[in-house]
């Protein structure tokens, strides 16, 4: 089961830490929150739905991050940051730069469901899942945002 | 950015145009009307210029010292549940021993102990105590060993602690 588990952390370890990433905006405290997340996967390993991990991992990520986002609401909030990461050629593009910015500063849930379904690419109905959204929910919020961004754009560019 | 009200009437068809919801007729009215409104041209295009933006974004590799931490999981939780299981051994044992001698001191003794007598029975128990403490290092240094220093407070210490003060032993 531990090759199991090694094999989900090398397919899944990504996408779990950029949402933590992402929803945080603090690299140590995602890499605390993915870690925690990837604990309770390890815990829950027998009961769990192989085909279901992914969505499984990412709601209990998200679950994280937002109970330390109330958390830390008592405390002053962390000055936003740029978000940066490893990736050379993306951050080498200005756009790609503001636009990274521009989605850590959206609202929940506005903030997951675009890095879920327009950055991550899962499907509406995961998108649901991992955010205990409806489908009618998600797509309202997801158009909302995209709006957001869209304006923001223009904006930027005019 | 400057929508005409008109674009605010198809603002549902521009999303509904991203979610792939569009009926053909829909999306041709749409079409249909951007041609004529610029504003909405400009909307439809900087939606779709965003999603493509949005989905070339790659995901930030997670930090190797996260990768690392998180490969190790498996064998931490083992380590920790072994440890578990050796400290309550040992707590076992020693609580054995704690009342085998009890109950030896009170069969040896049944009219009440002499002085000597209770000399004695404190000299063992102060070798039980020594037997605890030894238990106590050892759990230490096993849990120190698997898990880390952190969790190195084992249960033995208090047993220790309380058997002690239960005997005024401490303060001989």
């Amino acid at each position: 089961m531990s090759k199991k588990f090694r094999q989900w952390v090398k397919r899944y370890q990504d996408d779990a830490w950029s949402l933590a990433r992402y929803l945080l905006k603090d690299a140590s405290e995602a890499e605390d929150a993915t870690q925690e997340a990837f604990i309770k996967l390890w815990n829950r390993r027998e009961e769990l739905d192989p085909e279901r991990i992914k969505p499984w991992l990412l709601k209990v990520t998200r679950n994280v991050c937002l109970d330390r986002l109330r958390h830390r609401r008592l405390t002053p909030e962390l000055e936003t940051p740029e978000v940066h990461g490893p990736a050379a050629d993306a951050q080498r593009d200005e756009l790609v730069r503001w636009l990274k910015s521009a989605i850590a500063n959206l609202e929940e849930p506005y903030r997951s469901l675009v890095v879920l379904r327009d950055m991550q690419q899962h499907s509406y109905e995961e998108v649901a899942h991992i955010t205990e959204l409806n489908l009618s929910q998600v797509k309202v919020y997801l158009h909302r945002a995209r709006k957001r961004l869209r304006e923001q754009l223009s904006e930027i560019s005019s | 950015m400057n929508e005409s009200p008109d674009t605010k009437g198809w603002e549902d068809h521009i999303g509904a145009l991203l979610h792939g919801e569009l009926t053909d007729e829909q999306a041709m009215s749409l079409r249909a009307a951007a041609e004529h409104d610029p504003a909405l041209a400009r909307a439809i295009d900087g939606t779709i210029e965003l999603r493509q933006i949005m989905s070339k974004i790659p995901a930030e590799p997670a930090p190797r010292r996260l990768r690392k931490q998180l490969r190790q999981i498996p064998r931490r939780s083992r380590a920790a549940d072994r440890s578990g299981f050796l400290q309550l051994r040992w707590v076992m044992a020693s609580a054995s021993a704690v009342i085998a001698v009890t109950i030896a001191v009170s069969q040896m003794w049944p009219q009440g102990p002499t002085d000597s007598q209770i000399t004695q029975a404190r000299q063992e128990f102060n070798l039980v105590l020594a037997y605890l403490a030894r238990a106590n290092r050892k759990t230490s240094n096993s849990i120190r060993l698997n898990i880390g220093h952190g969790f190195a407070v084992p249960v033995t210490k208090n047993t220790v602690r309380i058997i002690s003060n239960q005997f005024g032993l401490d303060r001989e």
